[in-house]
Parts: structure tokens; sequence; C-alpha cells
């Protein structure tokens, strides 16, 4: 079989995964305690005559398969419904927020990847020395400790005990209007909670690099690596390196879930206006229709993320079985 | 001329349980243009010997003495990367124990045989490296475009040619072959040994070949050496040491080997008694006392016997060697 047909049957096998995952989040919110109305008539002192309204707006009368179709229909077309809370287009309000997780996320991951490999195969290439000592010990250390402790850590020490970065937010308020220094005012908002994020994850990268490239690293073909006369460092660099590539790339795939744990907690602790903070508002309200979009969402991630993974295994592991 | 000499080599393993004396007081050589056979029980320290040749033992194993005469230099007196370049390959190469995992997963099959080329002749052009890379293929009758392939694509039997056309591609002096047929199927073995003696005679290679299995040996080898518990304690020609085994190691070693008319026969064959030593603590005296049908008071003693010539160009370490043919 080609890589192609590969490729396209992993793209196949993603959809049909993310039609369990769709029809998951159906299940799961008609068997969620408590019925939706009831929440918004307590809360508004609805009428009874309204909330007759209310549920045949919604569509709540009718049978389970008729509201089923309807929420695929309108789940694939990006229609969320309203937020019971802020009334607004659940749709609107997820767009609007996602930019700050992705670069929240993005950048805290991209720093955690690049520092984690190669202080790891630094770490392996020295293995047993001090530098191998201390940076294990660091990342077992910061692996170890709570996301919201840390956060709160950061806030403490370096928002409050000596000001050099703000206590909370995305922005300061107003915007700057200038374009430059807004960027600047979003890259020091910024920098608190990306630190957090970062050292969640990056001892973790540190410690699996190291670990599967000192694996590699007793398998016979260096041992013939060795023979042929390749150097200390074109062993690991060469020979170790794109065989420990493997598991690290699958890696990534399995981080991205935990990774959206990390940062619903963090943006939470730095009230940074993204996905997190949003599923963790809308916990607060029994936001239905927010928590169902947002499942939906994280779903939706975790199945590209994969689906991204299967497709670069094609190519960089000869030994894949299409 | 002797290609290559050892003497009183030893190399010890240092682990939570103590030393192991892997091998302890090796006395080896290679004739130019011979085929050099190695042989002895599981563990008595082959293939720790075979590396040590190429210094590639693993982290705990240290070399604690004596000296490898290499084409008349002391190769080990080298440092790190000149033993690196001029020596691995170059002048020696190896053929691994089980080739299954010896090649690389993740590069082409002509890949991992050119690296082998640009480490040691680096003014080569890429394209003239791969055509010799194919040309090796083809000289061990393997398709040259299956070097296209990962190794992975490779059947067991395949893959071990890989490796034998990989050893050779530096033109090396003395190439080792550890074990180079064990766990392939008896059809494959028999191929890839009669590729191992044409390889020999076409460009009059000098092998030193490691096996367990003394029937490969006595295919492909010009001379024998027995190993015991990190000791040679028998060497010879092929011959000699075969039809005339004098110490009494050797002769259990190839009577637990059934011969061709034995298996037709269905006779029985014998078997060394006892447990190979172990060798964090091995016996005192000859190591073979507590297993030897011929043990007296002094095989029990200090020190260890050494190898002595008994007849021409056949030497064993034994207090009483096996008389002549009975
Ligand atoms: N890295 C190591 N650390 C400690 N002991 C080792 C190590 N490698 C080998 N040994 C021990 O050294 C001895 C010799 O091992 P070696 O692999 O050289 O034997 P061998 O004759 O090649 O055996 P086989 O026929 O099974 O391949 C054995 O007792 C083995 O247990
Ligand atoms: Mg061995």
């Amino acid at each position: 079989m080609s890589l192609k047909r590969y490729i396209l049957k992993r793209i196949l096998y993603s959809f049909v995964l993310l039609f369990f995952a769709l029809t998951l989040n159906f299940i799961i919110f008609r068997m969620a305690p408590g019925n939706p109305i009831q929440i918004v008539a307590s809360g508004m002192r609805l009428e009874p005559e309204q909330v007759e309204r209310l549920i045949e707006l919604w569509g709540l009368q009718e049978p389970l398969h008729v509201q089923y179709v309807r929420y695929l229909k309108s789940t694939l077309t990006w229609d969320f419904g309203y937020s019971y809370n802020s009334l607004e287009p659940v749709g609107r309000e997820i767009m609007e927020r996602l930019p700050n997780t992705l670069l929240l996320m993005g950048v805290s991951l991209f720093f955690a990847i690049t520092f984690g490999t190669v202080f790891g195969i630094y770490a392996a290439y020295k293995r047993g020395s001090l530098f191998d000592l201390t940076s294990v010990s660091i990342s077992l250390f910061s692996y170890a400790l709570p996301t919201f402790w840390m956060g709160l850590l950061m806030i403490y020490v370096g928002g409050y005990v000596f000001g050099l970065f703000p206590l909370a937010g995305t922005m300061s308020r107003p915007p700057p209007l200038d374009p430059i220094v807004r960027i600047f005012d979003l890259a020091w908002h910024l920098f608190l909670p990306g630190l957090t994020l970062f050292l969640f994850q990056y001892g973790a990268w540190l410690l699996m690099m190291r670990s599967t490239l000192l694996e590699a690293l007793h398998e016979d073909y260096i041992t013939t690596a060795r023979a042929k006369g390749v150097s200390e460092r074109g062993v690991l660099f060469k020979h170790a390196f794109r065989n420990a590539m493997l598991p690290l790339v699958t890696n990534i795939a399995l981080q991205i879930p935990g990774l959206l744990n990390g940062a619903i907690l963090t943006e939470t602790v730095f009230s940074w206006r993204g996905l997190g903070l949003y599923t963790w508002s809308a916990i607060q309200f029994t936001d239905y229709p927010v928590l169902q979009a947002l499942f939906y969402i994280f779903a939706l991630v975790t199945i590209v993320c994969n689906l991204i993974v299967d497709v670069v295994y094609g190519y960089i592991d000869p030994r894949i079985q299409y | 001329m002797n290609l290559l000499e050892v003497s009183d080599l030893k190399v010890y393993y240092h682990t939570t349980k103590g030393v192991v004396k892997a091998v302890d007081g090796v006395n080896f050589i290679v004739e130019e243009g011979t085929s050099v056979g190695l042989a002895g029980e599981s563990g008595c320290g082959k293939t720790t010997l075979g590396l040590s040749f190429l210094k590639l033992l693993p982290e705990n194993g240290m070399i604690e003495g004596g000296s490898l005469i290499f084409e008349g230099d002391d190769i080990y007196s080298l440092d790190e990367k000149d033993f690196r370049v001029n020596v691995r390959w170059n002048q020696i190469s190896m053929i691994f124990q089980g080739a299954m995992n010896a090649l690389n997963p993740v590069f082409k099959v002509e890949d991992q045989i050119a690296e082998a080329i640009k480490l040691h002749s680096t003014k080569t052009k890429k394209s003239e490296r791969l055509a010799t890379a194919r040309d090796l293929l083809k000289r061990v009758d393997i398709d040259p475009t299956m070097g296209r392939h990962y190794p992975h694509e490779f059947s067991g039997g395949m893959r071990q040619r890989a490796m034998i056309a990989m050893a050779l591609a530096c033109d090396p002096q003395l190439v080792i072959a550890d074990e180079p047929t064990t766990a392939l199927d008896v059809i494959v073995q028999k191929q890839l040994m009669d590729l191992l003696r044409r390889l020999k005679a076409e460009m009059n290679l000098s092998m030193v070949v490691i096996s367990h299995d003394i029937s490969v040996l006595a295919e492909l080898c010009d001379y024998l050496n027995i190993m015991y518990a990190g000791r040679i304690v028998e060497w010879g020609g092929i011959e000699g040491v075969f039809e005339n085994p004098r110490h009494h190691y050797t002769h259990g070693l190839i009577s637990t080997f059934p011969t061709v008319e034995d298996k037709e026969r269905k006779s029985t064959f014998e078997f060394i008694p006892g447990a190979p030593p172990n060798l964090l603590d091995p016996p005192l005296g000859c190591r073979f006392h507590p297993r030897c049908p011929a043990a007296t008071e002094i095989c029990r003693q200090e020190p260890t016997p050494e190898l002595r010539e008994i007849s021409e160009k056949h030497y064993v370490a034994c207090h009483h060697p096996r008389g002549d043919l009975h």
C-alpha cells in the first residue's frame, strides 16, 4: 500500500473517531443531572409560558433522534447556540478566545520541546555528569509541581514582589492602539502564564528525550555504528537520535490533552482570556451549550493532532505498516 | 607474518556483584591470509574478546592489561580518534552476532554501507560511494537495487549478507565474524558459509570466526582456538585440533557435536558434565578441573596452566594432556 492510501485511511479513521466523540458529547449532556431549562429559568425568574416558549425554541420537546440529527448538523456547521450566561453566540465567543489559547499553548509547547530536547540530548551525551544530574533533578521537580501552585507563585514573585509583570489579564485596559505597542503589551502579559505552562511541560520533554536516547544507545546498531568509526557525536545525533525521534513524535500527540488541562488551570490562575478560562467559567455557570462546544473542540484538537502525528510518522518511520 | 598478535589480554566487566573476568590472560594470533576460529561454550568470553580487538566494549568493560599488535603497530597505544579513524572498519571490521538489529532500522541499507566508506575516505563523491555500496551488495548476491530498501524489508539471511557487504566496504585487512550464522535456518546458514568461504578465497581475507558451533568453524577455518572461562585452552591447525584434541575440554566439546555420520547412525553423543564456571569467581588452578575426568591435585593449585607447544603448531594448556590417538 502506498503512503497516500495510508494517509487517506488515517483521515477516514479520524472522521469515524470524530463521529464517536460527537455522539458521546451528545449523550453526556442528555445524561447530565439538572435540566438546562430549570437552570436558566431559576436564574431569570421566567413565567411558565416563557419556559414553554424556550423549550420549543431549543427543540427540547422533540424526540431524541431528531435532536441528535439537529445537534450533528449544527455542530458541524460551527453553530453552537447561545451561552446561557452571556446570551452571546457560543461560536463567536470561542473564536474570540481561541487565538489567545493557541498563542499560550503554542509558545510554551515550542519552547518546552526546543529546550527539553536540546538539554535532554546534552544530558544523555554527558550522562552521569553534574549537568545530567542537575537537569534531571530540576526536571523532576518542575514536572511534579502542580500548575496552579506554580502559577500563583509566579504571580506573587514576578507580579507582586518585583512588580515586573502584570498580575492578571491578556492585555492592558484599555488596549494600546499602536500595533507594535500592542504586541509588546501582549508579550508582557504572556510571559508569566507562558513560563508556567512551559515549566509544566519542559521536564517531561527533557526526561523523555534523555531516556529514549539512552535506550537507543544500547541497541545493536549503535555498536555497529561505533565499529564503523562513527564519532561519539555522530552516534548520538545521527544514529540514536533518528530512532529516538519516533517516540518523541508520538508523544506530541499524547501530550496535547494534558496540555489542554494545564492550559485550563493556567488561564484560570492568570485570568488569561482563552478557552481554558472560558471552560472554567462555563463550569461555574453550568453553561451547557458552551461546555458542549468546548468538549467538541477539545476532541477535535486531539483527533487532528493524532492525525498529523500519524502522517508525520508515515514519513519518518520506514517500518510503518501502511 | 602475524597480522594480529594479542598478548596476555585481560578484559574485565565491573558490575555491582563484582568483577567479571571475561577475558583473563589471552594470547591470540592471526596469520595473514588465514582464518582463525574461536569456539567455546556460551558465556566463556568469545564476544568480549572479539569486541576488544575494536575497543568496542560496553561502558563497564575495561581492558585491564595486555597488548594488541596489528601489522607491527601497537594499536592500543593510539589515541581514541586515531583508533576510530584508522583502525575501526578501515583495518578491522566486524560482522555482528544476530544481524537482526545490527543494521539501523531508519536508514536505507545502501546508505549505511556508503556511510562506512565516507568515514574512511572522505574525499569520495556521494554517487561513487553509493555505486561502491551497490557493487558490494552484488558481490554478496543481493540485487543491488535492494540497497534502496530498509533493513526490515530484508530477510534474516539477506540482512546478514548486507552486514558482510558492509564489513568489506573499506577493504579491511581483518574481518571478525561473531556468530555469523547463528539464529538462521540450516539452508541459509549453508549459503552464508559458502559465501564467506568464497569471499575469503577471492579476496584473500584474514578472518576471525567466533562460534559456539564448531562444525561451522571446521568448514571455514584454518586454525582453531578453544576458549574456556576467559582463557584459551588449546589452539592449533584445524585438523590437528579436531582429530587429535589434547585438552579434555576440547575433546568434550568436539564429542558433543554430532558429525553427519553420527546423526545418520542416531548414536548418542557425550556431554561435558557440570556447568560452566562463574566468571565472577573462577576456580583456582586449571579452570576446567571441577569438570575434568583427568584432574589431579596439581590441577587444583595455582598457577593456571599456560599454553605450551605440544606438537608443531599445536598448543595446549593442560597438566595432563590427552595422549596421541588411542
Ligand atoms: N556488559 C557486561 N557486564 C557484565 N558482564 C558481562 C557483560 N557482557 C558480558 N558479560 C559477561 O561476560 C562473560 C562473557 O560474555 P561474552 O558475551 O563475551 O560470552 P560469549 O562467549 O560471547 O557467549 P555467547 O556464546 O553466549 O555469545 C559472560 O559471563 C557474561 O555474562
Ligand atoms: Mg557472544
